[in-house]
């Protein structure tokens, strides 16, 4: 996550514009607190004597010395009135962390620090500033016809913390590791081909040289890559020390196993997965059988609509349906209402459900009228002839003949529902929102493992997660094969 | 079992071409009809018509006496064995024979114990025996070829259609499978329309043979009726291999002439007159010494084919090519160029008009 | 006919096998619509429409089992009840395209369902006619009707699976020449280039259509490159590993792209290719490389043998050979594969968003999911920019997409 910028700053000029009157109140005196400074932090405190026509100090901040509040930003705003009834609050986020009389300052309804008018003094830690350089800094007051007149000198500071980088990761041994790889894979192919051409294959030696370009890549690139992803799986690797990772042993299994919610998003990807994969083979198989029947008008104009929906960029489609989900858009527009379909739990499943829907028939239909005009058609006649119904031919003749295809394409769709990341990602990140650290409402275990990685930065569980997940899709893939006997049938 | 008939029925197809043009044949109750033609005549068609995989253009069809062109193939009791056998991949030769009477238009009246009872008629009947449980694609295409005329026949059927049964196998199955198809039908006496392009075939099994070309009938007869006494050229070219010689030209006088080519015509044709073809089959051609006798007219040979037993000449005689099959013997070892003469006057020889 | 009755009662009229067919569909649709209807919180109309299912229903059930003409007058009498309620759904109801189109959905199928159970043919049936011209009518009918029932019924299916995906097709464009940053509106209420211009004037635009550009052509040729040779060994030669390493081919099809994102991200890292173009098309190559090799060796499988052994008779070498015939021929097919790797990149996100972070690496599909954040989407300019971006990539596909699909599809399979 990007470091958040002080939240009123983008606000400034729209500030400069009201028109200055005069405010004849005092400006505070400004002093920094030189030991209070933290990382991108200053700390300053505030004296006031705020006269009758104050309604609010603003703090502003610049990287010049400035007269004039338009050659500054402003940062924060202290409002001054009646405490009483207010609590002290600690901030929802920490921008703004200010004081008064040694507690938390005071905050309105709206979040917004008060303090009041006869307070006399108040500080604030500035948070957001550029580490190891010079800040100008003046607190102005404000009342209701405008900004101060009074001219102000603004105090200089610095925060002396370092920027904390994060150090240059130490990866040679990937480099290195990577480098053996390949040597091992051309070692592994000149064997081979010395054994065959001692063994009287001579005729086969330049098919090592053909396939190595390819095998190579392909181990360096794919095969490494993935068990230095079993590895990273025991180690505690995470965005802060990369290249520096320990020895974890089953730690980070444990720490998937025990993940908050856990259940929910297993649940939530495997009724992911069922309904899209059901639906893909169901509409998909429906759509081809009639598209396949002789004799219908426009099919040829009928598939190429029907293709659209993979033809047309996955990531665009996406991003369009979320447009067209919103309150208002197109669905509500036609409907009549205004429903935020991402915005509840379960109406944002099903959103992103019905999306990916969409997004998958059309690879299954072509899949599967492939598959129907290779079936052949003197057997729907031998069983026309015997008196078959239409319902008999297709149960008996048309659905184990596709068996084929529906076994192992629906095993694809099920690996490949699984592994989406962009439907949801781009609908909804995973949102709606459930709790801090646990997977949103919409969040499969893909997207869910992306954002352990990607935005926790714990790279060691995401691989677990990874790890744990292919192992997964493994076994069902192996249950079900063992299970539907297309291994007999392709004898 | 029934009669069949086509009444004038007519097959245009979207495309405009016309398979079948105004055929009316009728196929007696317990008949073997041959449907015989070269690839593209029609024959198929007329049997897919009958069947109901194809509709009427005009015409009607009728079986046992009833018009059928709106029933659907599957009301029609009919069995069929396809070219292509048609099975069903996936089952296995049990299933195969039990589909239709399980899913078909007589399920209600078949309970599970007489289907088992006809399977088992229909497998000791074709000697499928200890290949119940297999599947098509782990037979031999004889055995396969058995399954299917077996699953035509299980469900007893009115009419037995068979299109091209034999083109699939090879040529030692294709003699054996013929004489059991016959046997098979002499067993049941069901009526039987039977398509081919083979007129060995047709000669063999049929007890008539319907001679289709261009989507015409041209005749229909008995096998030996139509190999002796074609009823036009196309079918004297068609029966028979070597096929009959044929001679377009004139009878007159008792002669007939065909350009420089004149020999006098065989008795049983000596008052006939007018333009047609005169037709000998090429057993019936008689090789002679030169210009021996009056019926005699020079020829060239221009190659000889040795078959063992029979010797067919390749002959140019006036310009006209005619092909003698011949006893193989000293008399037919004549090398390529040696003139010789024929006679081409014979009792079995025939004038047709067309 | 032999039993004229026997005909019938396996024969059934063409119109009775529809409605047996279609008020089930009927019914169906209707439960789809009470589904919205529940969204849109109208009571009267969810009334409606659960009072039409029923009706419709019923109406079914008196076609089920035996025939009797009271079961006709009953089915009638549903019918014209369910065509009633529609009706006054339609009279009471508003006339948005939705509010027609249920509408449509209770008195079309009703109205179908009279008109037929009152016909002579469905009566006669119903009633257990079976002299021999009742049979003969019955049967000459359904000849003719069948045919056309399946088109029907067929078009109907085919018209509504189309209408999910022209909807938003349309609406996507009515969103790009709208004036203003708006979703809703009337479609075609008001045309404006801007976002048009505004998409074609940004720097940023460029840049991303640039780095797709570099980054697809590149994996097009890497691929191809490396899928080549190994499609053509597979399919020439048996050399021991042959199995095994065509097998690897396969399994690597069955790793989450997920397992491998990371290290992957590791690995870039360590070799400096994040943020670059090089990096997404060393990975995307070979991603995309086990189905490309698949795909090949399908094709150069196809290509007879005898025209290489041919060749190598006439003393060419296995260069020359696979130069001068083996690539020609082949050559609709590598275009094919090519076109599917360069789709394949110029459509990828996960790994683009992954990799490439700063803005002037930005593929498109990262480029323009950056214009719909959580707040302040740009739906205008997103919207043409999308229509910039599909219409060149749509085309390719319909036009390649026989041998596209069937390319990918055996590809699919087999691996």
């Amino acid at each position: 996550m990007p470091p958040r910028r002080p939240q009123l700053a983008g606000c400034a000029w729209l500030l400069a514009l009201v028109p200055l009157t005069a405010l004849a109140d005092a400006v505070p005196e400004v002093t920094v607190d030189a030991a209070k400074q933290e990382y991108r932090r200053i700390h300053v405190d505030v004296r006031h004597a705020a006269g009758p026509e104050t309604t609010a100090y603003e703090v502003w901040f610049s990287d010049r010395p400035f007269r004039s509040t338009p050659d500054a930003e402003l940062h924060s705003t202290v409002l001054i009135g009646d405490v009483s009834g207010l609590a002290r609050t600690a901030p929802a986020f920490d921008t703004q962390d200010c004081w008064s009389g040694g507690l938390p300052i005071h905050r309105n309804a709206d979040d917004l620090p008060v303090v009041a008018r006869d307070a006399g003094a108040w500080s604030c830690s500035l948070s957001g500033m550029t580490p190891g350089a010079d800040q100008w800094i003046a607190v102005v007051p404000v009342g209701a016809n405008g900004r101060s007149t009074a001219s102000f000198e603004p105090v200089m500071a610095r925060t002396d913390v370092a920027d904390e980088r994060t150090p240059e990761p130490d990866t040679l041994h990937i480099t290195v590791t990577l480098a053996a790889v390949v040597l091992a894979a051309v070692a592994l192919l000149s064997y081979l081909r010395f054994r065959d051409v001692r063994g009287g294959r001579a005729g086969t030696r330049h098919a090592y040289v053909y396939v190595a370009p390819a095998l190579i890549g392909l181990t360096a690139l794919t095969f490494y890559p993935i068990a230095y992803g079993v590895w990273l799986a025991f180690t505690d690797a995470s965005q802060s020390h990369l290249g520096q990772e320990n020895w974890n042993g089953i730690g980070n299994f444990v720490t998937v196993a025990a993940s908050p919610g856990i259940l929910r998003v297993g649940a939530f990807t495997m009724i992911w997965t069922f309904t899209n994969v059901a639906a893909h083979v169901g509409i998909g198989l429906l759509l081809a059988y009639t598209l396949t029947r002789p004799g219908i008008r426009g099919s040829t104009l009928y598939r190429t609509v029907l293709l659209l929906p993979w033809a047309i960029p996955g990531y665009i489609s996406v991003l369009a349906w979320n447009g067209m989900l919103q309150p208002d858009g197109l669905l509500n527009a036609i409907l009549g209402t205004a429903i935020d379909f991402t915005a509840t739990p379960n109406a944002a499943r099903a959103s992103v459900i019905l999306v990916n829907i969409w997004l998958g028939i059309p690879f299954m239909m072509m899949a599967l009228s492939g598959a129907l005009q290779g079936i052949p058609t003197d057997m729907f006649e031998a069983a026309e002839l015997e008196g078959a119904s239409r319902w008999d031919q297709f149960v008996r003749l048309t659905l184990p003949n596709l068996k084929g295809t529906l076994v192992p394409i629906s095993l694809l769709g099920f690996i490949w529902t699984f592994n989406t990341f962009n439907t949801i990602y781009l609908m909804t990140r995973g949102n709606p929102y459930v709790g801090f650290g646990e997977p949103g409402a919409t969040d499969t275990l893909i997207t869910y493992v992306f954002s352990v990685a990607f935005d926790y930065g714990q790279y060691g569980v995401a691989a677990a997660w990874s790890v744990a997940l292919f192992l997964l899709l493994v076994g069902i893939s192996y249950v079900y094969v063992k299970r539907s006997g297309v291994m007999e049938l392709a004898r | 079992m029934s009669t069949v008939e086509f009444a004038h029925v007519t097959k245009r197809f979207e495309d405009g071409t016309t398979a079948l043009d105004s055929l009316s044949l009728r196929v007696e109750e317990g008949e073997f009809l041959v449907l015989l033609g070269p690839s593209g005549c029609g024959k198929s068609t007329a049997l897919r018509l009958l069947a109901g995989l194809e509709e009427v253009t005009a015409g009607d069809i009728l079986i046992g006496g009833n018009r059928v062109n709106d029933l659907p193939a599957g009301a029609r009791d009919l069995g069929m064995v396809f070219q292509s056998y048609a099975l069903y991949p996936h089952m296995s030769v049990a299933d195969n024979l039990g589909f239709g009477l399980r899913y078909g238009r007589h399920r209600e009246a078949i309970d599970e114990p007489e289907i088992r009872e006809r399977i088992a008629g229909a497998v000791d009947m074709l000697g499928l025996g200890d290949l119940l449980e297999r599947r098509p694609r782990e037979l031999s295409g004889g055995q396969q070829q058995r399954v299917a005329i077996g699953r035509a026949l299980v469900r007893r059927p009115r009419v037995l259609l068979m299109d091209e049964p034999l083109s699939n196998l090879d040529a030692k199955l294709r003699n054996r499978m013929r004489l059991e198809i016959r046997r098979l039908h002499e067993l049941h006496g069901t009526t039987t329309v039977y398509v081919t392009h083979d007129q060995v075939e047709a000669m063999t099994l049929a007890d008539r043979i319907a001679v289709i070309d261009g989507g015409r009938l041209q005749q229909h007869a008995p096998p030996l009726d139509a190999y002796h006494r074609p009823a036009n050229s196309f079918v004297a070219s068609f029966i028979g291999t070597p096929p009959m010689n044929l001679v377009e030209g004139e009878a007159a006088s008792g002669r007939f002439r065909s350009g420089e080519l004149s020999f006098p015509l065989p008795e049983h044709l000596c008052d006939r007159t007018g333009p047609g073809f005169y037709g000998i089959r090429p057993e019936s051609v008689r090789v002679r010494e030169a210009g021996e006798a009056a019926d005699s007219v020079p020829a060239t040979v221009i190659g000889r084919e040795n078959l063992g037993s029979t010797s067919v000449m390749h002959l140019d005689v006036l310009g006209h090519p005619i092909t003698a099959s011949i006893r193989a013997g000293p008399e037919t070892d004549v090398a390529p160029g040696a003139r010789i003469a024929v006679s081409l006057t014979h009792a079995a020889a025939v004038l047709l008009e067309e | 006919m032999t039993a004229a009755s026997g005909i019938l009662a396996w024969v059934v009229p063409a119109e009775v096998a529809a409605l047996r067919r279609w008020l089930p569909a009927a019914v169906g649709v209707l439960a789809v619509i009470f589904g919205l209807e529940l969204l849109r919180g109208e009571g009267a109309r969810q009334v409606g429409i659960v009072l039409a299912m029923v009706l419709l229903g019923g109406c079914r059930a008196c076609l089920s089992g035996s025939t009797h003409t009271w079961k006709r007058h009953v089915g009638a009498a549903f019918a014209t009840a369910s065509g009633a309620t529609g009706i006054a759904m339609f009279a009471s109801g508003g006339t948005s395209v939705y509010e027609v189109w249920t509408a449509g959905w209770v008195v079309i199928p009703a109205a179908v369902a009279l008109y037929w159970l009152l016909s002579t043919r469905v009566a006669g049936w119903m009633a257990g006619r079976a002299d021999a011209a009742f049979v003969d009518a019955c049967l000459r009918g359904n000849r003719r009707l069948e045919p056309r029932l399946a088109q029907v019924g067929a078009q109907v299916l085919l018209l509504h699976a189309c209408v999910p995906v022209i909807v938003p097709l349309v609406w996507i464009a009515d969103v790009a020449v709208s004036p203003g940053n708006v979703l809703g509106g009337a479609i075609g209420d008001a045309f404006s280039a801007e976002h048009f211009a505004a998409i074609l004037g940004s720097a940023a635009f460029g840049t991303w259509v640039a780095n797709s550009l570099i980054v697809s052509t590149g994996t097009t040729v890497a691929g191809l490159l490396l899928a080549i040779p190994a499609g053509y060994a597979f399919s020439r030669y048996r050399f021991s590993g042959r199995r095994a390493s065509m097998f690897l081919f396969v399994l690597v099809q069955m790793f989450p792209g997920i397992i491998i994102l990371l290290p992957y991200f590791m690995i870039m890292k360590s070799l400096g290719l994040l943020n670059t173009s090089i990096g997404l098309i060393v990975v995307y190559s070979v991603t995309a490389l086990p189905l490309c090799v698949w795909m090949l060796k399908g094709f150069f499988d196809s290509i007879p043998r005898e025209i290489e052994e041919a060749a190598a008779i006439e003393g060419c070498t296995r260069l020359q050979i696979f130069r001068r015939f083996v690539l020609p021929l082949s050559l609709p097919a590598v275009a094919v594969t090519a076109l599917f790797s360069f789709l394949t990149a110029w459509n990828e996100f996960l790994l683009a968003l992954v990799f490439n972070t700063s803005n002037d690496q930005y593929t498109l599909p990262v480029g323009l999911a950056s214009m719909i954040p959580a707040t302040g989407q740009q739906w205008g300019d997103f919207a043409a920019a999308s229509i910039l971006v599909s219409v060149p990539v749509v085309i390719l596909f319909i036009a390649f997409q026989k041998s596209l699909v069937k390319g990918l599809s055996a590809g699919a399979i087999k691996g």
